[in-house]
């Protein structure tokens, strides 16, 4: 079903390959485990889970050629940001990462997964990655998908945050053919936190699917959906935002929103953000808005000199701010405003 | 200290759970089968073009599967509904004349009173056939027509057959083409080209006989610089057997036209209302929904809306209220075919004892529609957690000259609001008070008078302590 709306009618899978690119980060002096994930077929199963379907999730599971088995003791505090880079070319077309990330109590984490290629054709990558963040822990992480236009790209995130655990996920699509991403958060912990910013850009024929799922069932548990989005050209978009409250999550907050800047007359944007609850005591809402560039301000900045593509250019990359800014790496972020820039 | 709980009160069901003995002249074998379509369609004397346009629906009905989404239908069992009941009477136009039994239940809904009062017509329904039509001289003088559906195939061939399921094809779904082979009373308005009919006019489908399907088709045409408010109700006594309402209407509002279809429903709760209803304005026309959805067991219903002339208009302002064993998945659907057309949609939907108020909206533009302008709010309130309340709604977006807004927002009644107006000297039962009617007031002040004032009395708030 999911698959109705970005018009993909079937699939083919390609042949499982080795992939043997460097992507384990420098750990130099730090307090922690990592190897790459030999194949495991544990993961939690968890209620009320809508992702992009069995077929796809199963893969990584069990033919994983890829991932990082991440663990962090209790009272760990890593300060640096630790970079994974996973680089698809003709000698590793295929991607197949199934990476385990455990946070111990109290300690802080962050992760910056970078999905990059050369300019080979039909790439592929399916992943799952599986989240604990134990009780008080704090973990960010940064995905971002800049994959040439001729991949495909399916990226499945199951993130459980226990009491008190905080996630901050940023994600960023910008590359790939066909893109369905999944972030499922479960907040079952007491006072959990999760938070979403998501930036996408969409021309040619790019086809995105995002889903993006907050489950609430620790009390006093709070949520954020941000979404900022361009579309131009013949791209197709289809958000999803879910809001979920279980019985026993009183006091929870929880918002999405969602804007996307239409830029071509042939876009096609669909969002659907569902609100669904089942506890009286809390706090839920979603507000979804799109449309062409506010005509005033496209004015002003036209009066400042602009000329009008300029002055576009520079009011979708100042609607990406205030998320890029949270992105703790220059480099990345120097990496990701280039890229936004040369394709508006 | 104990918190006290705030209770708000069931719709008060009493006249509508009165049930009159079963009675009638005709009625058709449970379940479907040609037989019983070939049986309806004789009984009623039509067209051949309409037995034939029955027999084609029955073939669709059969090859549709049921719906994979929204309520769980496995309980309705459709080889014991029983498709079509004729009441032991002739339609009549003076209220004496109709049976007494009848005339009581609707003396009782007040149809009668209302129509002396503040009524330009009513028809009124009984189990399959309509038992009662009457409309004002003056408009008749002017060329409006508001008749039963029987009578409007027979009189007006022509015109029905024109747009007789033009807009919801049998094939839209599967309950489209049940009612296409088993569609029985309802009723039929012509308003000519520059007619203003200032005071309403109202159908009323009440299902008596238990285990019954009522499957009334209307069909509204308003010609252009035309105006109209029409206002249906609907309601059946409660039975053990399962109940049916797979009812259909459709809705032509030409250029510069507008029409107001107001609907308070009220089905029993052992009702299964799967009703379609659907509009398509021309140019500069105007549709304008109001619809309180209050009874049945399992509601999923979704006026639509195609806005297919330039510069057409759509509002839609509902409210659900889902109490104890009721799943009311509701909604609208509003397409942009056309440039600078507006809608807005303001829902509203309230769920209490564990009752189940779902919203599913659509919101479609088109790749040719410029200049378009959306706004959509849907608020919940949820009384308890045994309640449950979703919201689900869908935009589809083909273009990039429109300007959409959308927002959602669930929760109780606050403790700051309530604060706010305690700080003002008005009692905290009075301030929930205030909040509840508030809540629904969008719709109450839409509706004539004498709805509202039901609308309020339906729902009765016994304050005590924190509502949660």
């Amino acid at each position: 079903m999911i698959w109705k709306r970005i018009g993909l009618k079937e699939l083919n899978l390609p042949e499982f390959k080795e992939y043997n690119n460097e992507f384990l980060p420098n750990i130099n002096g730090m307090n922690l485990k990592i190897t790459k994930t030999i194949n495991r077929k544990n993961r939690p199963v968890l209620d009320s889970y809508r992702g992009l379907g069995e077929e796809l999730e199963k893969i990584p599971q069990n033919h994983n050629n890829a991932g990082i088995e991440l663990k962090l003791d209790d009272d760990v505090t890593i300060k640096e940001p630790l970079l994974i880079n996973y680089y698809l070319d003709n000698n590793n077309p295929v991607l197949i990462d199934h990476n385990l990330i455990d946070v111990g109590k109290n300690s802080v984490l962050t992760l910056i997964f970078d999905y990059a290629s050369d300019d080979t054709t039909d790439l592929f990558h399916n992943g799952l990655t599986d989240v604990t963040v134990n009780e008080n822990a704090s973990l960010n992480i940064i995905k971002l998908q800049r994959l040439n236009s001729s991949s495909n790209n399916f990226d499945t995130n199951i993130i459980l945050i226990k009491d008190s655990g905080k996630v901050n996920l940023i994600t960023i699509e910008l590359g790939a053919k066909i893109t369905a991403v999944n972030y499922t958060n479960y907040l079952h912990g007491e006072n959990s936190s999760a938070n979403l910013s998501s930036i996408y850009l969409g021309d040619g024929n790019r086809k995105l699917d995002l889903n993006y799922t907050m489950i609430h069932k620790g009390r006093r548990s709070e949520s954020n959906i941000q979404s900022k989005g361009a579309l131009k050209d013949n791209s197709v978009k289809v958000f999803r935002g879910n809001l979920e409250f279980l019985k026993g999550a009183k006091k929870s907050k929880g918002s999405e929103s969602e804007y996307t800047t239409l830029l071509s007359p042939s876009v096609k944007s669909d969002s659907i953000p569902a609100l669904m609850c089942h506890e009286d005591d809390v706090d839920g809402n979603h507000a979804v808005s799109a449309g062409r560039i506010d005509e005033n301000k496209l004015f002003y900045l036209q009066s400042r000199g602009l000329d009008e593509f300029s002055a576009k250019k520079l009011i979708v990359e100042s609607s990406f701010n205030p998320i890029l800014e949270k992105i703790p790496d220059e480099n990345l972020k120097k990496i990701i405003l280039l890229e936004i820039e040369r394709r508006i | 200290m104990e918190k006290k709980k705030t209770n708000v009160k069931d719709i008060d069901r009493r006249i509508y759970d009165i049930k009159n003995e079963l009675n009638y002249s005709f009625k058709t074998d449970s379940g479907l089968t040609k037989d019983i379509i070939l049986d309806i369609s004789k009984q009623k004397n039509e067209p051949e073009w309409m037995r034939d346009f029955r027999l084609k629906s029955l073939e669709i009905y059969s090859q549709k599967p049921f719906p994979k989404w929204g309520a769980d239908l496995s309980d309705l069992d459709m080889d014991n509904i029983v498709t079509y009941i004729r009441p032991n009477t002739q339609m009549k136009h003076d209220w004496n004349d109709v049976p007494e039994d009848i005339k009581n239940t609707f003396e009782l809904l007040g149809l009668p009173q209302a129509e002396r009062e503040s009524l330009a017509g009513v028809g009124a329904q009984y189990d399959s056939e309509v038992v009662y039509h009457n409309i004002r001289q003056e408009l008749v003088d002017k060329g409006v027509i508001y008749t039963d559906m029987e009578t409007a195939l027979r009189d007006y061939e022509d015109i029905v057959r024109e747009y007789f399921m033009k807009l919801v094809p049998p094939t839209d779904h599967k309950f489209a083409a049940l009612h296409g082979a088993v569609w029985s009373g309802g009723s039929f308005v012509y308003v000519p080209e520059g007619v203003k009919v200032d005071i309403p006019l109202q159908s009323y489908f009440r299902l008596n006989a238990p285990g019954a399907g009522q499957f009334e088709h209307t069909l509204i045409i308003v010609e252009k610089n035309s105006y109209l408010h029409f206002i249906e109700g609907c309601s059946a006594p409660k039975y053990k057997v399962n109940n049916l309402h797979a009812g259909c209407v459709e809705l032509f509002v030409k250029e510069n036209a507008t029409l107001r279809y107001s609907t308070i429903e009220n089905w029993s709760k052992n009702m299964y209302n799967l009703n379609t209803k659907r509009a398509v304005v021309d140019k500069n026309g105007t549709i304008e929904w109001v619809s309180g959805s209050f009874g049945s067991k399992v509601s999923m219903l979704y006026p639509m809306s195609i806005l297919r002339g330039e510069g057409a208009r759509s509002e839609f302002t509902g409210v659900t209220f889902a109490a104890k064993g009721q799943y009311l998945d509701t909604g609208t659907k509003v397409v942009h075919a056309a440039n600078n057309t507006t809608s807005t949609v303001n829902s509203k939907s309230i769920s209490k004892d564990g009752g189940h108020a779902f919203y599913r909206g659509l919101l479609r533009v088109s790749k040719n529609a410029t200049g378009c302008k959306s706004t959509v709010s849907c608020t919940s309130l949820m009384l308890d957690n045994e309640s449950k309340s979703d919201t689900l709604p869908i935009i589809e977006i083909d273009n990039d000259n429109i300007d959409i807004g959308h927002e959602a927002k669930i929760g109780r009644i606050s403790d700051d609001a309530i604060f706010y107006l305690m700080s003002r000297g008005i009692s905290e039962e009075e301030a929930k008070a205030m909040i509840v009617r508030g809540f629904v007031e969008p719709i109450t002040k839409e509706l004539p008078l004498e709805y509202a004032v039901e609308l309020n009395n339906l729902i009765n708030i016994e304050l005590e302590g924190a509502i949660g």
